[in-house]
């Protein structure tokens, strides 16, 4: 497997007219998975997954240049990733002419479609248990449980304080806790 | 590695049955999807008109030939034809200011403003005020409108009826240029603090809240192209540190 270029040597090379697709294409196969998989944890369906993902890599394309390279590219496109997830939930929510909890309840249906959808599996209870969190906490939680991400840098992600993310991910976990061992 | 260990150790404190369960990926995609993604996503960017695309600085011959020639006829043709289009009433009205105001008024304007305003001795560091500016562009914006303003009607004791239009016209100009910062580096410390006294009650909620805001979470620019909530959730929290 070969190496995976450097985040700066592709933004160089994303500068330049005639390097610009190749870098653009590199910066997509080196993130895809990761970033897919975050998006995929908030929007549950596949569909809906690929949707986002493919919109917010055009997004990336069109600002691209305008990126501040003070900070991480991996974190800008982790911004963008659930800024993006957040307002396709968003839509879904306003499309919907029901209430907050038929929104919960939208997504719960769609976990139990998956083809793999196992209700006797706790890792399934798990995902059930995430979606009855508000958005933002659904993200905290994902960032830090699934995906691993330092405090410092899901602070970056979602622009709120380390206090706030340690005290949100925390309530994240009891709520859970409480949905799998009672319901 | 370290920060795996802390999230374990974080998360079997917090919950033992969550640490249990695990982190295991249970989603499947369909065979084969990540090596098709690039060449999907470069298919759309294809099929996006190209005036939706970032703009890359092109060559003159990128442009039709004999563009920039007819281009100034062009314009001129399309004002003269608006202009003929404009009622005939309104043409002969004109545009002249019919509203006046007392002799000498903007010449007392900015002191007699200043001395309603209840005084309020405050030590205002630059640097905070600049965290404020940059925490909100609809805030950056209104900010030097206003203190251009502020300024402009202290510096001229001359000002005319149409003054309005001098300062809204060097306004539009900062909107123009992005140049915020050039613009708010160019004024010293003691307009800033002039002005942000003279906003009365704002000077507390930007002392407040440029205590309690980090720098480092501060949104950039792009965060506002990017997501237009960004504002919104920037004043909500503002709304909260007060």
């Amino acid at each position: 497997m070969s190496p995976q270029p450097d985040d700066k040597e592709l933004l160089l090379q994303f500068k330049n007219e005639s390097t610009r697709e190749a870098a653009y294409t590199q910066i997509i196969k080196k993130y895809q998975e990761k970033l897919y998989w975050h998006i995929r944890r908030l929007v549950v369906g596949h569909d809906d997954a690929n949707d986002v993902l493919q919109n917010m890599f055009i997004k990336v394309w069109k600002n691209l240049d305008n990126f501040r390279e003070d900070s991480q590219l991996y974190t800008w496109l982790y911004r963008i990733a659930t800024n993006e997830s957040l307002s396709f939930i968003d839509q879904v929510k306003r499309k919907a002419t029901t209430s907050m909890s038929d929104n919960e309840d939208y997504y719960s249906n769609k976990l139990k479609a998956d083809k793999d959808f196992d209700s006797k599996k706790l890792e399934w209870k798990l995902q059930l248990a995430i979606q009855e969190l508000p958005e933002k906490q659904k993200a905290v939680f994902n960032l830090r449980y699934f995906d691993e991400m330092p405090y410092e840098e899901m602070s970056k992600v979602l622009e709120t304080s380390e206090g706030a993310l340690k005290a949100s991910y925390h309530h994240a976990v009891k709520k859970i806790e409480d949905y799998i061992l009672n319901r | 590695m370290n920060e795996k260990i802390n999230i374990q150790t974080e998360l079997e404190s917090l919950s033992p049955v969550l640490m249990k369960i695990g982190n295991k990926n249970i989603f499947s995609v369909p065979a084969g999807y990540f090596d098709e993604v690039p060449a999907q996503v470069l298919h759309q960017l294809h099929s996006i008109p190209d005036v939706l695309m970032p703009k890359i600085q092109t060559m003159p011959g990128d442009v039709p030939a004999g563009y920039f020639e007819g281009l100034a006829g062009k314009i001129l043709e399309r004002v003269k034809n608006e202009e003929e289009e404009t009622s005939a009433i309104l043409k002969n009205i004109g545009n002249t200011n019919v509203f006046t105001v007392p002799d000498g008024y903007f010449n007392n304007l900015s002191t007699e403003i200043l001395a309603k305003i209840p005084r309020q001795a405050k030590v205002i560091s630059l640097h905070p005020f600049k965290n404020i500016l940059r925490y909100a562009t609809a805030a950056v914006i209104t900010g030097l409108l206003g203190l251009s303003i502020f300024l402009m009607l202290q510096k001229n004791t001359n000002s005319t009826p149409g003054m309005d239009k001098v300062v809204l016209a060097q306004a539009n100009k900062i909107i123009a240029n992005k140049s915020f910062d050039e613009v708010l580096n160019s004024l010293s410390e003691s307009d800033i603090e002039k002005y942000l006294t003279a906003q009365g009650q704002d000077v507390d909620a930007a002392l407040v809240f440029s205590a309690a805001a980090d720098d480092n979470a501060l949104p950039g620019p792009e965060e506002y192209l990017l997501n237009d909530k960004t504002l919104d959730n920037v004043l909500q929290q503002f709304n909260l540190t007060n």
